[in-house]
C-alpha cells in the first residue's frame, strides 16, 4: 500500500533487520522504490548488478562483513557509483571521516529524514 | 598500580561502558521508533493499512520492545556477575532438546540456514536457562557475522564435559582480536568494526567459567570462527541448587 506522492529509488543498506523494515516501509509508503543490502559487499554487489542506480543511498556505518567507512572509499573508487548521494544513518556519535551529502543519528526523525530524502529523489 | 591512575582506569572503563550501552540501545530504539512512526503516518492516511499488515507492524514493535529487554538484562547481567552476586539455577535437562528450542527461534527464511548436528538426547546437570542465553548469543553472532554463509552447531558429550561449538563462515577473526572480544568494554574502533563487540560474549564467558566450564574461539581470518563452548556434564554446583 503506498501514499504514492513520490519518485526514485532508494538502496536502504543497514544490518540491523527491524530497522530496515521498518524505514523500507516508511520509504514505500510514501511511494519511493527501495531496493535492501545487509553490509557493505552486499550493496556494492548490488549496485554493481544493477541498473538504473538508486538516486540515493542510506547507509548504515557499524556493519559486519564490510562497514560503511569501506563501503564509501570502495564506492568512491568506481566512477558510476561515485555519484550516488550518501545519507548515513547511525547509531554512533564518532562520524568523524565519513564523506557522505548528509548525517542523521538514530533514533532518526522521520520528517527530517523524508525531507532529506525528497531532496535528492524528487 | 598506584590508586589514582586505578581510578581513572576505572572510570575510563565505566565511560566505555557507557558509551557502550548507549550505542546498543539505539539500534533497537530506532527500529521501534520508526515501526511506530510508520503505523502513525499510515493511520493518518486516506488509505489506512490493511489488518494483516497492521499485525505484522504491530509484531515488528513487540520484536523490538524484547530486544530491548534482552539488552536490559544483558546489562543486569554485567552488573551481578560484576558485583559477585550472580546465581546459578542447575537443574536435570536434555541439552539437546534446549539447543533445538534455541535454533528454531532463530531459524528464519532470511537468515542462512543452520546445520545442527546433536544427539537425540543428551542429559545434563547446568543452568538450563544460561545454557540457551549462551547457544542463541553464539548462533546470532555467527548468523551477524557469519557473510551469509550457513552456520553448523554441534552439541555433543566429551567425556565428563558436554561441548557445544558454533562455526560460521564469515571474514574470522584476527588472532589478536580473539582474546578481546570477549573483553567487558570493548571500544567501537570505525577503523576495524569486524571485531564483535558488545556485552553478550563477555557475559557468555563469565557464565561458563562460573559453571565451571570455559568459552573460546579458534578463528582465522577468511575461513571463518568457531566458538566452543565446554561444560561439565554434571555440575558441582548441583549439590547447591544454586551457586554465586
Amino acid at each position: 500500500m503506498t501514499n504514492g506522492r513520490h519518485t526514485g529509488k532508494i538502496l536502504v543498506v543497514d544490518d540491523d533487520r527491524g530497522a530496515m523494515e521498518a524505514l523500507s516501509d516508511i520509504l514505500e509508503y510514501e511511494g519511493y522504490q527501495v531496493e535492501r543490502a545487509q553490509n557493505g559487499l552486499q550493496a556494492l554487489e548490488h549496485l554493481k548488478e544493477t541498473r538504473p542506480s538508486p538516486n540515493l543511498i542510506i547507509l548504515d556505518l557499524l556493519m559486519p562483513v564490510m562497514d560503511g567507512w569501506e563501503f564509501r572509499l570502495r564506492q568512491k573508487e568506481d566512477p558510476e557509483l561515485a555519484k550516488i548521494p550518501v545519507l548515513v544513518v547511525t547509531a554512533i556519535g564518532a562520524t568523524a571521516g565519513i564523506d557522505a551529502a548528509g548525517v542523521l543519528r538514530k533514533p532518526v526523525d522521520v520528517d527530517v529524514l523524508l525531507r532529506t530524502v525528497a531532496r535528492y529523489c524528487d | 598500580m598506584p590508586i589514582k591512575q586505578n581510578l581513572e582506569a576505572e572510570l575510563k572503563a565505566r565511560d566505555e561502558f557507557f558509551s557502550l550501552v548507549a550505542h546498543e540501545l539505539r539500534n533497537p530504539l530506532n527500529a521501534l521508533h520508526l515501526t511506530l512512526a510508520g503505523l502513525l503516518r499510515a493511520q493518518n492516511a486516506t488509505t489506512p493499512l490493511a489488518p494483516d499488515q497492521l499485525a505484522s507492524r504491530i509484531n515488528r514493535a513487540s520484536t523490538q520492545v524484547s530486544r530491548l529487554a534482552k539488552l536490559v538484562d544483558d546489562m543486569l547481567d554485567v552488573s551481578r556477575i560484576s558485583a559477585g552476586r550472580f546465581n546459578l539455577q542447575i537443574e536435570e535437562f536434555d541439552a539437546a532438546a534446549t539447543l533445538n528450542e534455541a535454533v528454531g527461534r532463530l531459524n528464519d527464511p532470511e537468515n542462512p540456514p543452520i546445520n545442527l548436528m546433536t544427539l537425540p538426547t543428551l542429559i545434563v546437570e547446568c543452568d538450563r536457562t544460561r545454557f540457551a542465553q549462551m547457544a542463541s548469543n553464539l548462533i546470532a553472532n555467527a548468523i551477524a557475522y557469519g557473510d551469509h554463509k550457513p552456520v553448523t552447531v554441534r552439541l555433543e558429550a566429551a567425556g565428563a564435559n558436554f561441548r557445544l561449538e558454533v562455526q560460521d563462515h564469515g571474514k574470522g577473526i584476527a588472532e589478536a582480536d580473539q582474546e578481546r572480544i570477549f573483553e567487558r568494554f570493548v571500544k567501537l574502533e570505525p577503523e576495524n568494526s569486524g571485531v564483535r563487540f558488545g556485552l553478550g560474549l563477555w557475559v557468555a564467558r563469565e557464565v561458563a567459567r562460573a559453571l565451571h566450564g570455559d568459552l573460546r574461539v579458534q578463528s582465522q581470518i577468511g575461513a571463518g570462527s568457531k566458538f566452543i563452548l565446554e561444560l561439565p556434564r554434571k555440575s558441582a554446583l548441583a549439590s547447591l541448587g544454586r551457586a554465586g
